[in-house]
Order: structure tokens, then C-alpha cells, then sequence
């Protein structure tokens, strides 16, 4: 508590009793100096060969996270964006892809996509507009796909500028997606039971194929056949299903269904 | 920056230099004095530390609710998510279950949450307030370790018909009006009250945490509209008094998400729907005093939000009886006993089906003068939940007090104090715990006060309190198994802080000036738990908290500046992450515009937070800038 004296000019009363209460009401101004610190850094964090780990956080509370896993000092970094960059992450960060030494965090309930750099998580751009994306799939340095949980289509953005150049509209909700030479398989999972093949030269659906409830991960083995996972449904209507697929016929070739309805799922994009 | 904080300083000058002039208006109005002062010795509760908010800082913000006027003149700290929206109250650094609010004697806390959200009360709904800090809360509630907010209503025994209406309107879409009538004689009086408030709240702000850079965005879905009426009857007979209270409520409002959600689909509303009956008897005789109270509140809270699949609708009841007996005997003791009966009633999307509860309280309070200058105080309570007694909870206090020219108070006192679980605590589906504990908390208070009599113009008052308190088998929800979050008796939390608190007025027949304020250091700290948040702050307690209001009438003009400083809130347990504080001014420039016989007319303009601080009191909820209010007032035969 800092005091500080005014002494008043005109005043008929006690001088002492005067000062003392406007000492006192001073007082409470003087202590009331904010702080303008700045929150701790993670001092001279430079990715090195490891994992990257995205952090949910709490659906709605903003609290989502970047961590790092360094396979050379076997130590977590965590909370990396905020501490570089002086800002939070977002609301739901689901995914990140790296491509050309860049980060691209794909935040959910934020509706955007945090660029940083590869090594240092300095902030390069912040891709916004996007009707909640769920996952990015680069093409080439033109153009990446990102997929969206509640609009029915795919965002086309340019990982050079970190532009929107445009959409494709494939009539359902989309999920992960997966490359195959100039395919992309992208699963229909919110209320969906669908994969929607695209056409990465033109931007245009070429097939679709109906598999079981809620398609969500998806796998390309060494045969180059086409792995879904299919949650089914979290009311339990449906059971959970693996689908296995070939990329050329597009034919479904094995189905196992799970036991139990409920099931958890592996994100491999 | 630094000039901010020389303009209250300033201002406080200006009006002081003016008691100086020597001039001869005629056409001076009077304002309202507002008293912020301890009373001493006059109650059971006399070594404890009270605070009274005088009615004229209400009716200064008629059409606000109580959020927006309690901050200048009570060291408390609001968390709010927005203008109209939850507003949860924390007394000496306790969270929001700790500290009540109650209307005319009985709790306004939801039997489900065990908070009140202050922005349901509109401010005219409320005559004066009382603020019991900590342990003096025992004397009329239990559970409250931080304090208790007393509203309440009462009659102006006057003849005839008076009335006061209220309306304005203000930045963001802002709507308001208030409405106090009241009717009688010196045997009855009739009170009738309303008052509506509706807003767009699309107010422009500084997002400076989603992008890159920092952008101007405008604050959607944030709007509300509120409507309460209340009609109160009031009977004063030879050696008692009656009276009959409803109060009826409707609020619809607009749930934003934080702006780190940008999806258009994000953020719900709530509906809130209330209606409450109070009946009250008091009767004197001799000696002694008997109160008896009964209260009826029906709650209907509905939250809807369709992104995160929530449809919540919960109905509780309450109903209340309380009884008081308090005698003064021979050789200056004082008795008092309380009964009371709650039983709660509770229909909820969120339970497994209806839930009872029914808490019985009994408290027998001691009081006697020693000395001739000082009182000891005893409190025993016991508490009966349902089937289960719980350990009794107790408090002792001593006061002394001289007064031959100046006042000077010392008052101390200990105490016990226990906290029941809320009904979500033990039924909430899924994670409630049937098994869980009541909190309890031991606490000491020093308090220090003095009243020195100066010029017949002049009145001060100021008052200094150390507290420090343990809360043990403090409630927190954890993550459980299958992640289900559900109650533990698991924390521990120590309190300790200082907490100031002065007024000085000055009444004139050319001027009048008032001065309240306040500062509070506070610490909160985990005790138990993780190695890394022990010893750390309790998030979104302020360490530093300080308020002042600067009331002034001159001529047919009349102003207000008020402020309030809350610091550093930690938004993590370790501490590692803060919300900055924020120093927020608020002021009333009004004028007289007529006045004939009955009649009067005033015309004024609030500007709120005029330094236009860019401020959260949540993280990642910004509030707005600078914005005004223009309202008329007119009033007949007050």
C-alpha cells in the first residue's frame, strides 16, 4: 500500500483529520496500479524430432493446447502457443498438419487455423472463416483441403498465403480424409455413413460409397486398401464396424462388427 | 495511465473546495446522504463486523440491478460474463457458495447451485442493504463463510400517495424503467413495485486473443430482458408490525460463448422465472422482541443450448418457516433464540427424480455487557439435515467501546461455522455424491473502528478488520471415473486479509458531499492438494480490491463518481496464468429540472466506465467500453 499526500489548499476543518482520510482515499487509488507483467514463456523452445500433442481442452471453456513431446531431452512442453505467442490457442484444437516447416493447427470451435512456424510456434497467420474444421489434408503448396463437423463442404485454402480459395460441396458433413495418389477418401461421420471420394485434380466428387454408421478414422495399408472405422452411434442404435475397403473397385471386402456399442476410436490421418 | 487515477482525486477536491465559498443559493436541493458505517453495540451480533449501504446509492442507479451498484460501496468481488448476465457474489476471498444473499431475512441462494445471481435483483426492488462480513452472518444464516447481502424492503409510515418512476435509455439497445409507488397511512402502508430492462448488448470490443492481430469485433447473442413486479403490505399496529411480500420475475437472456468460440452456431439462453412470498409477524412487548417469518419460492431455471446438446429444466421449491425470540434481562443480558425450518423441493432434467431435502436449524445467542464500555457474545448453532446432526457450530465475540467525545471501537471474535452441501452436490445425475461432507471453517476477526466527532457539518466514520479463517473439507468437483466430474471433500483452503473501510460527509446549506470507500488485501490459498498449487491463490480471487463513491450536490446540479479497482485474478491453480486487473469509473451528471408542490422532475446522464478500460472480469468474456445511459425521474410527494 503506497501513500501518497495531497495537501488541500482551503479547507476550515482539522488539517490533520483531513489529510489522514484523503490519504486513506488516495490510498485506495494508488494501490489500485494494474500489473501489466507478462504471463511465463517457455524460453527457447525449439522443436526438435518428437510429437506434437493437441489438447482439447474443455468443449466451450477455450482452454485447448499445444504440447510437445521431445524424443531427445524425453521431457512435455506444455502449453507452447500461449506461451510463445502471448495468446490462447482456442476452443477445441482437434488436429494439426505440418507441411513446408509450418504448423497448421486446425481449431475446432474457434472456426480457424493457427499457422506458426515448425520449430519456433511463432504465430505466421490465422486462417479464419471456417465453418467448424476438423482436420486439414495438404495436396500440394497451393492447396489443402479442410473438413468441417457442421458444413457440408470441404474448405479449399492455400497454405502459401493462407487464403480460402474456395469449397467443394459434397452435400454431408466431413470428417477425416486420406490421399491416394490423386484420391481423397473423406468420411461422412456426424450422423453420416458415407465415403466421398474426391477428385484432387478437378475438386469434384468422383464416387461415394455407403459403409456403416459414422464413419470417422480411416487407413491405408501396404496393400493400399482403404481401413474405416465406424463409431456407430453414441445412442447406441449402432454397432461400431471396421470396413475394409479396396481403393480401386471401391467394393467393401471384409466387415467386422464390434460386440460392444461402445468403442474408442483412433484418430490416423 | 497515471492520470486515471489523479481524476477521482481531483474530483474529490473540487467539491471539498467549494464548502468554502461563502455564497447564498437559495434553490439548493439536498441529496440523499449515503452512510456506509459499522453500527456498534446495538445488536447480538455487535462484534462482528457490518457494513450499511445507505438507500441513496440505490436510488442513484434505480434502473440497474444490485451487481451494478454493490461494487462502489461493498469490498466484494462480482464475477460476471457480462452486462445481464450470471452475476455470482464472493465475500473475503470465499467462492460464491459461501456467501448468501437474502431478502427480508430469508436466503435467496438456489437450494440447487447454493449461489444468487445478483443480476436478478433490480436495484429499486431494494429499500437498504446490509452487508455481514464472515462470522456475523451466523446470527441469521449458516454456511455463509465469506458473509451475507441483506436486501430489504421497508414502509415509510407517511400519509398519501407517493411515487417515483424511472425510464431511460442507453447505449446497446438499452431499455429501462422503474416504477415505486407507495400508498397508506401511519397504520397501513402499500408498496408496489416494478420495473422492466431489456438490452441488445452488442456492444464493440477489442479481441486481442483469436488472431494474429488484434480486431474490433461486436459481442452477439449477449441480449436480455428482465420483468419484476413486486406489491408488499404492511400493517403497523400498537406494539407490532405485519407484513405481506410477493415478488414475481421473468428473464430471458442470451448466453454468449467466450470469444475464442467463433462458431455462428455457439452460446445458448436461459430462462428465469421466479416467484416468492414472504409473510412476517413481529410483535413487541416490554423487554422483548418476537419475529416470526415464512417465505414460499418457486424457481423455474430452463438453459437451452442446442451446439452442446443441452436442454436443462429444473423447477425447486422452497419453503421456509423462522422463528425469534430475544429478551433483554436484568443486568444487561440479551437472549436470543432462532428456530428455523427449510425444506427444499427440487425437480430437475439433471436429477434422477424429485429430491427432498429439509434442514432444521436452532441457535441460542448470549449477550452480556462487562464493564461498562465492553460485551462478550456467545453463539451455539445446531444443524439437522434431514436424518443427519451435524457438529454445532459456534461463535464468540467481545466488543469494547468508548464514546465520551469520539467513538472508538475494538471488536474480536472466533468462530466455527459449517457450510451444508448443495442439493446438486449430493443428486446431480451423473457425478452427484450422496456420500459428501459439510465444509467447515474456523475463523478469528480483529476489527478496529473509530467515529470522531468534528464540526456539526462534518461526519466520518472509519473501520479496519484483520480476518483469517481455514476451510477444511472444502467441496471441489473432480473428474472421476469414466470422467464423470463428480464432489470431493477434498480441498483445503486458508484465508487471511485486511479490509478498510471509510466515509466522510459533509452537509451544508449551500453543499453537500459524501465520500465512501474501500480497499481489501486478501489471500486465498490451496492448502491441500497438488505440489504445485499449494500456496498458490484461489483463481478469480482478487489479492487487491478497492471501491470508492464521491456524491455531490450543488445548486439545482447534482453528480456522482464512484470506482472500482479489482487486481490480478489467477485463472489457473498454479498460478501461471492471470487476468490483468482493471481499474473501472463510473459517473452521474443530473440536474433539477422542476420542482412544484409534489412534483419534481430530474433529468439524468450516467456515463459508465469513462476511461473506457478494455477489461475481463472472465477470461475470455470482455465487457464494454464506455457507455451512457440518459434517464428521467419523476417522483410525486416524496
Amino acid at each position: 500500500m503506497v501513500f501518497i499526500f495531497i495537501k488541500l489548499p482551503v479547507w476550515q476543518m482539522s488539517r490533520k483529520v483531513t489529510e489522514f482520510f484523503f490519504i486513506l482515499f488516495v490510498s485506495c487509488i494508488s494501490c489500485s496500479i494494474p500489473d501489466d507483467e507478462n504471463n511465463s514463456t517457455v524460453s527457447g523452445f525449439t522443436a526438435t524430432e518428437g510429437i506434437f500433442i493437441v489438447n482439447e481442452g474443455n468443449f466451450m471453456t477455450g482452454n485447448g493446447s499445444l504440447s510437445f513431446y521431445s524424443k531427445e531431452s524425453v521431457k512435455i512442453y506444455n502449453d507452447l502457443f500461449i506461451s510463445v505467442n502471448k495468446r490462447p490457442l482456442g476452443d477445441v484444437p482437434n488436429s494439426l498438419g505440418i507441411f513446408d516447416d509450418k504448423i497448421f493447427i486446425v481449431v475446432n470451435n474457434s472456426g480457424k487455423i493457427e499457422v506458426t512456424e515448425s520449430n519456433s510456434l511463432k504465430s505466421l497467420a490465422t486462417i479464419t472463416g471456417i465453418v467448424s474444421p476438423r482436420f486439414i489434408l495438404f495436396i500440394n503448396n497451393k492447396k489443402a483441403y479442410v473438413s468441417s463437423l457442421y458444413s457440408t463442404k470441404l474448405a479449399i485454402i492455400n497454405p502459401s498465403d493462407y487464403t480460402i480459395t474456395g469449397s467443394i460441396n459434397i452435400r454431408r458433413t466431413s470428417e477425416a480424409m486420406i490421399r491416394q495418389e490423386e484420391k481423397v477418401f473423406v468420411s461422412c461421420w456426424s450422423g453420416g455413413d458415407e465415403i466421398i471420394v474426391i477428385n484432387t485434380a478437378t475438386d469434384r466428387i468422383l464416387d461415394s460409397l455407403k459403409v456403416a454408421h459414422e464413419p470417422e478414422s480411416m487407413v491405408i495399408d501396404k496393400y493400399g486398401r482403404l481401413w474405416v472405422l465406424c463409431s456407430g452411434s453414441y445412442t447406441g442404435e449402432y454397432f461400431p464396424e471396421l470396413v475394409l475397403i479396396n481403393t480401386s473397385t471401391l467394393k467393401i471386402e471384409k466387415r467386422f462388427q464390434f460386440g460392444s456399442k461402445q468403442i474408442s476410436l483412433l484418430h490416423q490421418n | 495511465m497515471k492520470i486515471r487515477f489523479l481524476i477521482p482525486v481531483l474530483l474529490c477536491s473540487f467539491p471539498l473546495g467549494l464548502k468554502a465559498q461563502n455564497n447564498s443559493f437559495n434553490d439548493t436541493i439536498r441529496i440523499n446522504e449515503i452512510v456506509v458505517k459499522a453500527k456498534v453495540n446495538e445488536n447480538v451480533n455487535s462484534a462482528y463486523r457490518k457494513l450499511t449501504v445507505d438507500s441513496a446509492a440505490l436510488s442513484q442507479k434505480r434502473l440497474f440491478s444490485l451487481s451494478d451498484i454493490i461494487n462502489e460501496s461493498v469490498p466484494l468481488f462480482i464475477k460476471s460474463y457480462g452486462p445481464g448476465t450470471l452475476a455470482s457474489v464472493s465475500l473475503r476471498g470465499t467462492g460464491a457458495v459461501h456467501t448468501q444473499v437474502s431478502w427480508n431475512g430469508i436466503s435467496l441462494n438456489s437450494p440447487m447451485l447454493g449461489q444468487s445471481d445478483l443480476s436478478l435483483v433490480p436495484a429499486v426492488f431494494i429499500d437498504d442493504i446490509t452487508v455481514d462480513f464472515g462470522s456475523s452472518s451466523m446470527f441469521k444464516t449458516t454456511g455463509a463463510f465469506g458473509g451475507l447481502i441483506n436486501i430489504n424492503t421497508k414502509p415509510d409510515w407517511k400519509n398519501g400517495f407517493r411515487s417515483s418512476f424511472d425510464g431511460g435509455t442507453g447505449s446497446f439497445g438499452l431499455w429501462s424503467g422503474s416504477l415505486k409507488a407507495e400508498m397508506g397511512n401511519t397504520g397501513f402502508q402499500s408498496v408496489t413495485r416494478a420495473s422492466f430492462r431489456m438490452a441488445e448488448n452488442n456492444f464493440k470490443y477489442l479481441n486481442n486473443v483469436s488472431y494474429s492481430n488484434p480486431v474490433y469485433e461486436r459481442r452477439n447473442n449477449a441480449g436480455y430482458a428482465q420483468e419484476s413486479f413486486m406489491q408488499e403490505l404492511f400493517f403497523k399496529g400498537t406494539n407490532s408490525t405485519s407484513s405481506a411480500s410477493v415478488w414475481a420475475q421473468s428473464s430471458l437472456r442470451n448466453i454468449p460463448s467466450n470469444i475464442l468460440v467463433t462458431d455462428e452456431n455457439s452460446g445458448g439462453y436461459q430462462r428465469d422465472e421466479h416467484v416468492r412470498a414472504l409473510f412476517s409477524h413481529s410483535k413487541y412487548k416490554n423487554r422483548t422482541t418476537i419475529d416470526l417469518n415464512s417465505g414460499i419460492f418457486y424457481e423455474k431455471l430452463s438453459y437451452i443450448n442446442n451446439q452442446a446438446s443441452i436442454n436443462s429444466v429444473n423447477h425447486s421449491s422452497t419453503f421456509v418457516g423462522k422463528g425469534e425470540w430475544e429478551t433483554n434481562l436484568p443486568g444487561y443480558i440479551k437472549l436470543k433464540f432462532i428456530a428455523s425450518e427449510e425444506l427444499n423441493l427440487v425437480n430437475s432434467v439433471n436429477y434422477n427424480n424429485r429430491k427432498i431435502r429439509n434442514i432444521i436449524t436452532t441457535t441460542g445467542i448470549f449477550r452480556k455487557k462487562i464493564f461498562n464500555t465492553a460485551a462478550i457474545t456467545l453463539l451455539l448453532k445446531e444443524n439437522i439435515t434431514d436424518k443427519y446432526v451435524l457438529s454445532p457450530d459456534y461463535t464468540a465475540g467481545i466488543d469494547f467501546n468508548e464514546a465520551k467525545n469520539s467513538r472508538f471501537w475494538i471488536k474480536s471474535n472466533i468462530s466455527k461455522n459449517s457450510r451444508i452441501p448443495t442439493m446438486n452436490d449430493i443428486y446431480w445425475n451423473p457425478g452427484g455424491n450422496p456420500n459428501i461432507r459439510n465444509e467447515y471453517c474456523f475463523s478469528e476477526e480483529l476489527i478496529l473502528g473509530t467515529h470522531p466527532r468534528l464540526t456539526r457539518e462534518i461526519d466520518m466514520t472509519f473501520e479496519l478488520s484483520a480476518y483469517s479463517g481455514k476451510i477444511r473439507d472444502m467441496i471441489q468437483w473432480l473428474p472421476g471415473e469414466s470422467g464423470i466430474w463428480t464432489p470431493e471433500n477434498i480441498q483445503s483452503v486458508n484465508i487471511r486479509g485486511i479490509e478498510t473501510d471509510y466515509n466522510l460527509k459533509i452537509s451544508s446549506d449551500v453543499l453537500n458531499c459524501s465520500v465512501s470507500g474501500y480497499y481489501t488485501l486478501n489471500y486465498s490459498v490451496y492448502h491441500s492438494g497438488p505440489e504445485d498449487i499449494q500456496g498458490k491463490q484461489l483463481i478469480y480471487i482478487p489479492k487487491h480490491q478497492a471501491g470508492g463513491l464521491l456524491r455531490t450536490s450543488y445548486s439545482v446540479f447534482f453528480a456522482s463518481f464512484g470506482y472500482n479497482y479489482t487486481g490480478k485474478r489467477f485463472i489457473t491453480t498454479n498460478n501461471e496464468k492471470y487476468l490483468n486487473g482493471y481499474f473501472k469509473c463510473n459517473s452521474e451528471l443530473g440536474i433539477n429540472l422542476f420542482q412544484k408542490g409534489k412534483n419534481r422532475l430530474l433529468l439524468k446522464i450516467m456515463i459508465e466506465n469513462l476511461f473506457n478500460e478494455n477489461y475481463e472480469v472472465m477470461a475470455y468474456y470482455p465487457m464494454p467500453g464506455r457507455w451512457f445511459l440518459f434517464s428521467l425521474n419523476y417522483q410525486y410527494g416524496r
